[in-house]
C-alpha cells in the first residue's frame, strides 16, 4: 500500500493467484470490459505466443472517491504454470490483497491445492501471512461439467474462513461480485490497522458506495442491505 | 531465445493504441489513415464517411468499383521507400507511405481519401457509372473532400513515420526485455533441471545400495536362523533325555541354552521382519480396494484366536464406503496386527469391535486457511479398533508406535510378541499417505485409528454417501 497524504491519494495492489489456466486473465479482461471510460487505464498483457501470461497482466484503476481522497488499484495476474515460481514471487511482493482463481473442475482439485500452498508459500516468502492477508476464493469455469457441486462448495466455504465466490469469467460472471468482495475485505482490514477515516476523514461505508458507482458497478451490487454491510455477501462463503 | 527474429508490427504495436494515434491525427489534420501490417492485414485504421464517397457508393456499380479498389489498397506495395500516391476510379486520391524500422519495410501507412489542392476536375469515367447519377450532387459533395497540397501531405507523413519510429522503438525495447527475461528463466530452469536429474540418479543409486543391505540383512539373518533351529532342537532333545539320562548340572545348563537360543530367535525373526519391511515400502502395489471386505478377511483369520481367549469379536454396521488404492496385503496385515494386538490385551469375555468410518475433514483453526481449496485432499476412511483390556497410560502413547517398544515387560512374557506389530502397523499407513492414532484410558480399553486417505475422485464415485 503506498499513501500519498500530501495529495490525498492511496495506491493498493491486488493479485490474482492460481493455477495455470484457471481465467486470472479473463477476470481482468472482464473487469476491464465493464469499468466506464477514465476508470479504468489500458490493460497490459505481457503474453507468450500461445495466449498465455508470461509475466503478468496489469489493469491500472483510478477513482475519486469523495473529500478530495483518490484510490490507485493495480490489479495484476501471476503467470500460473509451475515453471514461473520466481515472477510469482515477485508479482506478490507487497500486494495488499489476493484473489484466488481455482478451476471448478473434480480434475482439478489437486492444481488448485497445490496453487494455494504455492501463494502461502510465496506470501510467506515476501514476508505476508495467508492468516491475515485479505484474500478472497473465486471458483471459475461454473459452466463446464464435471464440476465440484454447488453444495459442496459452499458446505466447505462455510466451514472456511475466505469469502468464496462462483464465477463464469468467459461471460463476465461474478467477476465483479468477486472483485468487490476483495475490495471491501481488503479496505476494513486496512480501516482496521491504519485508520483511513480518521486520516482522511471519510467515511468507510459512502467511501466504498461511491467506490462502487464510481466504477460502473450495478447499484444492486452495492446496496447497503443491512446497514452493517456495504455488498452482499458472498454467495453462501462468508462468515 | 530468438533475439534475431524478425519482428512484425504486431509483436511491438498494441492495435488498439495505434487506433488512439491515428484518431489523433485524423482529428488534428483532417485526413483518415489505415494502418497494414506487413501481409495486409489492417491494424488501426481512422477514416471518416466521407459524403461524396457515401453517395458513390449508392449506386451498384459505384459500390463495387470501390471495394475491389479497398481491397487492392491493402495488398498495394509501394516500391522502395518513397511515398506513391494513387487515385481510386472516382478520382479520389490515397497515399501509401511504407512503414519503416530499421530500414526494413514492416507494413504500410495509406493517407486519404483527399484531393490534391491542384486537382481541378473529376474523371469523366464517374459519370458513366450510372444513368441516375446527379452532376450537381457529384460536384457539390466533392467540394467538402479534403484538399490538400503536396507540400503539407509531406509533412504529415513524416509526423507520423516519428511518433511510429517511436513507438515501435519502446516495444521493440519492451519485446526484448520480456523475450531475454523468459529465457533467462528458462535457461534457470534448465540449469535446475540439470541437477535434479543428477539428484535423482543419486538418489535411485542409493535407494538400490538401501536394497542390496535390505536384502543383505534378509539373507544374513535367514542364514543365521538355520543353524539356530538345529541348535534349539537339538537342545529340546537333550532336555528331553531321547539322549540318555541328564545330571541335574547337564539340564540346567542346557535348560540356558535354550532360552539363550529362543531368544536369539526372536531378534533374529523380528530384524528380518524390519529388512522385508524396509524393501516392501518401496513398492506398494495399490488397487482399488474394499476396506469393509479386508475387515472382514482379518476378522476370519482371528477368529479362532478369538475363541481361545472367549473374546467377542465384532464388524459393527458398515456404511457405503467408496473403494480406495491401497495395497489390499499390506492393509490386511495391519489390520490383522490391530486385531491381534487388541485380542491379546483384551480380557476374557471381553469384545473387540471393528467400526468404519468416512472422516469429513474439520476446519479448525490453522487448518480453516484456504479449507474450501484444501479439504478435499483431507478426507480419510477411518477403521477402528477397540478392545476393553487394560488401556495404555498417557505418557506411552506416543512411544507403543516405536519399533520394540514394550509397555510392560511383564505382559511382554505374558502376550508375546517382540514390540514391532504396532511399528509395523504405522510404517504401512504412512506408505499409504494415511497414519494411525490411539486414544487410551487406563483400565478401560483402548481404540487403534488406522486413518487411509481418500482421493478426491473417489467422493463422487457412484453409490457413495454424499
Amino acid at each position: 500500500m503506498q499513501v500519498d497524504i500530501a495529495h490525498r491519494e492511496i495506491g493498493l495492489k491486488f493479485v490474482y493467484y492460481g493455477p495455470a489456466l484457471s481465467g486470472k486473465t479473463t477476470n481482468l479482461q472482464a473487469l476491464h470490459r465493464v469499468m466506464p471510460e477514465g476508470t479504468a487505464g489500458r490493460l497490459l498483457s505481457l503474453e507468450t505466443r500461445d495466449d498465455r501470461t508470461l509475466f503478468f497482466d496489469l489493469l491500472p484503476l483510478r477513482v475519486e472517491v469523495g473529500s478530495g481522497l483518490k484510490i490507485k488499484l493495480k490489479l495484476y495476474t501471476v503467470p500460473g504454470q509451475v515453471i514461473h515460481d520466481a515472477t510469482r514471487r515477485l508479482v506478490l511482493q507487497s500486494a495488499d490483497g489476493v484473489a484466488f482463481i481455482a478451476d471448478s473442475r473434480v480434475s482439478e482439485i489437486e492444481s488448485n491445492a497445490e496453487s494455494f500452498r504455492n501463494l502461502a508459500e510465496n506470501l510467506r516468502a515476501n514476508g505476508l501471512d495467508a492468516r491475515t492477508i485479505s484474500l478472497v476464493i473465486q471458483f471459475n469455469k461454473r459452466d463446464l461439467p464435471d464440476i465440484r457441486t454447488d453444495g459442496e462448495i459452499d458446505a466447505m466455504a462455510r466451514a472456511g474462513r475466505e469469502p468464496v465466490y462462483k464465477a463464469v469469467a468467459t461471460d463476465g460472471k461474478g467477476v465483479i461480485e468477486t472483485f468487490l468482495g476483495l475490495l471491501r475485505l481488503t479496505w476494513s482490514h486496512l480501516q482496521a490497522e491504519h485508520k483511513f477515516e480518521e486520516r482522511f476523514g471519510v467515511d468507510s461505508r459512502q467511501l466504498l458506495l461511491k467506490l462502487a458507482s464510481q466504477l460502473g458497478l450495478p447499484k444492486h451490487l452495492a446496496a447497503d442491505r443491512d446497514g452493517d454491510r456495504l455488498w452482499p455477501p458472498p454467495s453462501d462463503g462468508e462468515k | 531465445m530468438q533475439l534475431e527474429r524478425n519482428l512484425g508490427l504486431v509483436d511491438l504495436v498494441e492495435p488498439s493504441a495505434l487506433h488512439d494515434v491515428c484518431t489523433a491525427f485524423r482529428e488534428l489534420f483532417g485526413l483518415g489513415l489505415r494502418v497494414f501490417a506487413a501481409d495486409g492485414s489492417l491494424l488501426a485504421e481512422s477514416v471518416s464517411d466521407e459524403a461524396f464517397c457515401t453517395y458513390v457508393r449508392e449506386f451498384g456499380e459505384g459500390r463495387r468499383q470501390c471495394n475491389q479498389f479497398r481491397a487492392q489498397l491493402a495488398r498495394f506495395t509501394a516500391q522502395g521507400a518513397e511515398p506513391l500516391a494513387v487515385r481510386c476510379f472516382a478520382g479520389c486520391a490515397y497515399l501509401a507511405a511504407p512503414v519503416l524500422f530499421e530500414g526494413d519495410a514492416m507494413g504500410k501507412v495509406v493517407y486519404g481519401p483527399y484531393l490534391p489542392a491542384d486537382a481541378t476536375r473529376l474523371p469523366s469515367t464517374l459519370m458513366r457509372l450510372d444513368t441516375e447519377i446527379d452532376s450537381a450532387v457529384i460536384s457539390e459533395k466533392s467540394a467538402s473532400l479534403r484538399r490538400v497540397r503536396h507540400d503539407t501531405l509531406d509533412r504529415i507523413v513524416h509526423a507520423f513515420q516519428r511518433v511510429l519510429d517511436l513507438i515501435l522503438h519502446s516495444g521493440q525495447r519492451a519485446t526484448l526485455t520480456s523475450e531475454t527475461h523468459l529465457a533467462t528463466i528458462e535457461e534457470s530452469y534448465r540449469e535446475i533441471a540439470v541437477k535434479n536429474k543428477r539428484l535423482e540418479e543419486t538418489t535411485v543409486r542409493l535407494q538400490e545400495l538401501d536394497r542390496l543391505k535390505s536384502n543383505f540383512l534378509a539373507t544374513v539373518s535367514h542364514e543365521l536362523r538355520t543353524p539356530l533351529t538345529s541348535i534349539i532342537g537339538y537342545s529340546e532333545m537333550l532336555a528331553q533325555g531321547l539322549a540318555g539320562p541328564l545330571a541335574e548340572e547337564q539340564r540346567k545348563f542346557i535348560g540356558t541354552i535354550l532360552e539363550k537360543g529362543e531368544h536369539l530367535l526372536r531378534l533374529i525373526s523380528a530384524v528380518l521382519d524390519i529388512s522385508t519391511l524396509d524393501a516392501r515400502r518401496l513398492e506398494l502395489r495399490r488397487e482399488p480396494t474394499d476396506i469393509a471386505d479386508l475387515c472382514a478377511r482379518a476378522v476370519e483369520k482371528a477368529v479362532a484366536q478369538a475363541g481361545r481367549r472367549d473374546v467377542r469379536l465384532e464388524i459393527l454396521p458398515v456404511p457405503q464406503l467408496p473403494l480406495i488404492p491401497v495395497d489390499p496385503d499390506l492393509i490386511e496385515k495391519a489390520l490383522l496386527h490391530l486385531v491381534d494386538n487388541a485380542l491379546k490385551f483384551s480380557p476374557p469375555a471381553g469384545a473387540v469391535e471393528i467400526e468404519l468410518h468416512l472422516t469429513e475433514p474439520r476446519a479448525d483453526g490453522e487448518a480453516s486457511i484456504g479449507f474450501v481449496l484444501l479439504a478435499p485432499l483431507r478426507r480419510f476412511l477411518r477403521v477402528t479398533v477397540r478392545d476393553a483390556g487394560p488401556g495404555i497410560p498417557e505418557g506411552n502413547l506416543d512411544l507403543i508406535f516405536e519399533a520394540f517398544f514394550q509397555e510392560d515387560g511383564s505382559a511382554t512374557r505374558a502376550h508375546g510378541g517382540l514390540g514391532l506389530g504396532l511399528a509395523l502397523v504405522r510404517q504401512f499407513a504412512e506408505a499409504h499417505g494415511g497414519k494411525v492414532e490411539v486414544e487410551s484410558e487406563p483400565g478401560k480399553g483402548s481404540a487403534f485409528h488406522l486413518l487411509l486417505p481418500v482421493p478426491p475422485s473417489a467422493s463422487i464415485l457412484p453409490g457413495a454417501p454424499p
